[in-house]
């Protein structure tokens, strides 16, 4: 017997060079093809760059590879902590590592009484970067942490497990929560992205529920847009998009899974470019993070094929986006 | 020559259900059934026959949201066996992920077949070439075939009917979701109520994060987002009252497109899949399979201009 079964993702689009001329104000971007030697050997989880350019890369198994502004990896270190971290922030030389504490509880489904692993605490563990640990911080009123970053001096942790967004001031090894940011995020497959944003204690976040980008600045909803369409403006797929990075430029890029799609918006969403050349870096409900250097260049974490993928400003070249490339192929 | 008699009978029946014409008429009944005359014709039944299935379901684990992978854990693989060893008939499917892709697909008329919400091929009745007919209905897990455009607003709002709505703002879908566009637009038309505003989105979780916002007085969305959609993330049902319901349609057919898939094949593949359905129907299709299609006679398209058009108005766009 023989059946035939295709999955189809996506139809991946490459775009007219000329589209570059269109769209004045939003940069074009490339694949680079030059970065990273498929050493990474566990699925990245989360990425973040410090103030010199440095790539750091967090793997699910709790290690965190140094990579230096060539794109070769300067060190390593495997985070001595449980739970096992699933994201970080890094600041003034120091790496801080957010793990995510479960704890069982009795559930009804389908009426039913099951036993199920619920988030119900967040560790943050602070390590210079030859992995000596430095510090560990409570941060109260968290029950996970999705996506964490420095945003001006206070640690920004979000948690989906509450749908909020919560900020702390740290001393010591406390962390005070000063303010937080609720009730307004639509959020599902237990994604939920932000970056600090271009203006000043300003956050974008990715509503992936809603289908839209979202800057807060004061706790307030400044600016959104997007939403759900088939046009390459919108947003595709089930939910998107799942991660977001701002440029210097105020400019946004979108990371949009099944189908993969990475995109810069304008600041005000009303003009778009997308990447090309990138093909699937993940497959289903996945998240794609990203994290972005001074020079603009954009980095992606693909867990499923354990690579990161980095995007310089340029042109893309016509026969380099002919063929849709697979990072692990590199 | 009795193939020769079934090829004429499958003939008549075509123009009989397709009025003579390629394309679907106004108002037709979509389902396939057979002529008031007499029975489906025949067709020789150790003929193997293969079609091309493009799928898009909401419970099938390669085509739903992980975020309700509990419960979209349908799989199509014992069916296809199935179907292959006693009726040899080969289901190829090719699974699309994003619905759009799919609607691309049918659009180039690369499919004998879907196997999807039926407005998704039935919305390009006058587009393509295609004529598409409900084969079966698939029941989903809780053996319901039956679906419905839902009005909601929050529990505690004080809009209780559907009259209520005069003067309010409404969460539509856009014109490829037929529950929440042209069934409420319909109930609205012939209620003369006039909401003040009118946005149409592209997903029931635009619509419930309208409504959650305060940006609508009501959403309109499938009867299932809040149980197998992205929305089960973000909102319990508890947070919302059913003010008014649009009448049922299928949920999720089977349909082959009669222009390349000769009626007696397509009267084949009903009574095979109605023979590896209820008792016999395989755990992984989640319920008891395939029933005959109930009937379902939707309006057609709207023409240029209307509304929430696919591809004729923003998402989100506001009709005051």
């Amino acid at each position: 017997m023989r059946t035939t079964s295709t999955v189809v993702r996506s139809n991946f689009i490459v775009l007219l060079s000329l589209s570059s001329t269109l769209f004045a104000g939003v940069p074009a971007y490339k694949f680079d093809k030059s970065f990273g030697q498929n050493e990474i050997k566990a699925p990245p989880v989360c990425v973040a760059m410090d103030a010199k350019d440095r790539l750091h890369v967090l793997l699910r198994n709790g290690t965190v590879m140094f990579y230096d502004t060539d794109g070769k990896v300067a060190g390593s270190f495997k985070a001595d902590m449980k739970p096992v971290p699933t994201t970080m922030a890094v600041a003034e030389g120091r790496i801080y590592l957010l793990g995510t504490e479960m704890a069982e509880q009795t559930r009804e489904f389908q009426g039913k009484k099951v036993k199920v692993s619920e988030a119900s605490g967040v560790k943050c563990c602070v390590f210079d970067a030859a992995g000596a640990k430095q510090a560990e911080i409570k941060l109260a009123g968290v029950k996970s942490a999705t996506d964490a970053h420095f945003v001006g001096d206070k640690l920004v942790v979000a948690d989906f497990s509450q749908q909020c967004i919560a900020f702390y001031a740290l001393t010591g090894s406390e962390g005070k929560m000063t303010r937080k940011i609720s009730n307004v995020f639509r959020l599902c497959c237990g994604i939920f992205d932000f970056c600090p944003g271009a203006d000043a204690n300003s956050i974008v976040v990715a509503n992936l529920g809603a289908f839209k980008v979202q800057t807060f600045q004061a706790d307030k909803k400044f600016s959104e847009f997007g939403a759900r369409g088939e046009k390459e403006a919108e947003f595709q797929g089930c939910c998107n998009p799942v991660n977001v990075a701002c440029l210097a430029d105020g400019s946004i890029v979108t990371v949009e899974k099944s189908p993969t799609r990475v995109k810069i918006y304008a600041k005000d969403g009303k003009s778009e470019k997308l990447v090309t050349g990138l093909g699937e870096l993940v497959e289903g409900c996945t998240q794609i993070p990203i994290v972005v250097d001074s020079k603009g260049a954009l980095y992606l974490a693909s867990d499923q094929k354990k690579c990161i993928v980095k995007c310089v400003p340029g042109a893309a070249d016509p026969a380099a986006t002919a063929q849709p490339v697979s990072p692990s192929e590199k | 020559m009795k193939a020769a008699f079934s090829a004429l009978a499958a003939l008549g029946l075509l123009a009989a259900l397709a009025g003579g014409e390629d394309r679907l008429p106004a108002n037709a009944e979509t389902a396939l059934v057979a002529a008031p005359s007499g029975a489906a014709p025949q067709a020789a039944a150790q003929q193997p026959l293969r079609l091309k299935i493009a799928v898009n379901d909401i419970y099938c684990r390669k085509t739903a949201c992980s975020c309700i992978s509990q419960i979209a854990t349908r799989s199509f693989d014992s069916l296809v066996a199935g179907l292959q060893a006693r009726h040899q008939i080969t289901l190829e499917l090719t699974y699309f992920m994003e619905v759009f892709d799919l609607q691309k697909a049918i659009l180039a008329n690369q499919y004998d077949g879907v196997l999807c919400k039926p407005w998704t091929a039935l919305q390009y009745s006058n587009k393509t070439r295609a004529c598409f007919k409900r084969v079966a209905d698939l029941l989903d897990p809780n053996d319901t075939a039956l679906m419905s455009g839902v009005f909601l607003t929050l529990s505690g709002a004080s809009v209780r009917t559907l009259a209520d709505l005069q003067g309010k703002r409404v969460a539509l879908g856009q014109a490829d979701s037929y529950e929440k566009n042209q069934a409420p637009l319909q109930m609205l038309a012939a209620g003369r109520i006039n909401p003040a505003e009118m946005m149409f989105f592209s997903s029931c979780g635009e619509n419930l994060s309208a409504l959650l916002d305060g940006k609508v007085d009501v959403a309109v969305v499938s009867s299932y987002a809040l149980t197998a959609s992205c929305a089960v993330d973000f909102t319990k049902p508890e947070d919302f009252k059913t003010i008014a319901e649009t009448a049922e349609m299928p949920l999720t057919s089977l349909l082959v497109d009669l222009n390349k898939v000769p009626a007696a094949a397509a009267f084949r593949l009903q009574a095979a899949l109605l023979d590896v359905s209820g008792a016999k129907a395989p755990k992984d299709l989640l319920g008891k399979g395939f029933v005959l299609p109930a009937s379902w006679k939707p309006t057609p398209p709207p023409v240029a201009g209307d509304a929430g058009q696919a591809g004729g108005t923003n998402p989100g766009e506001s009709a005051k």
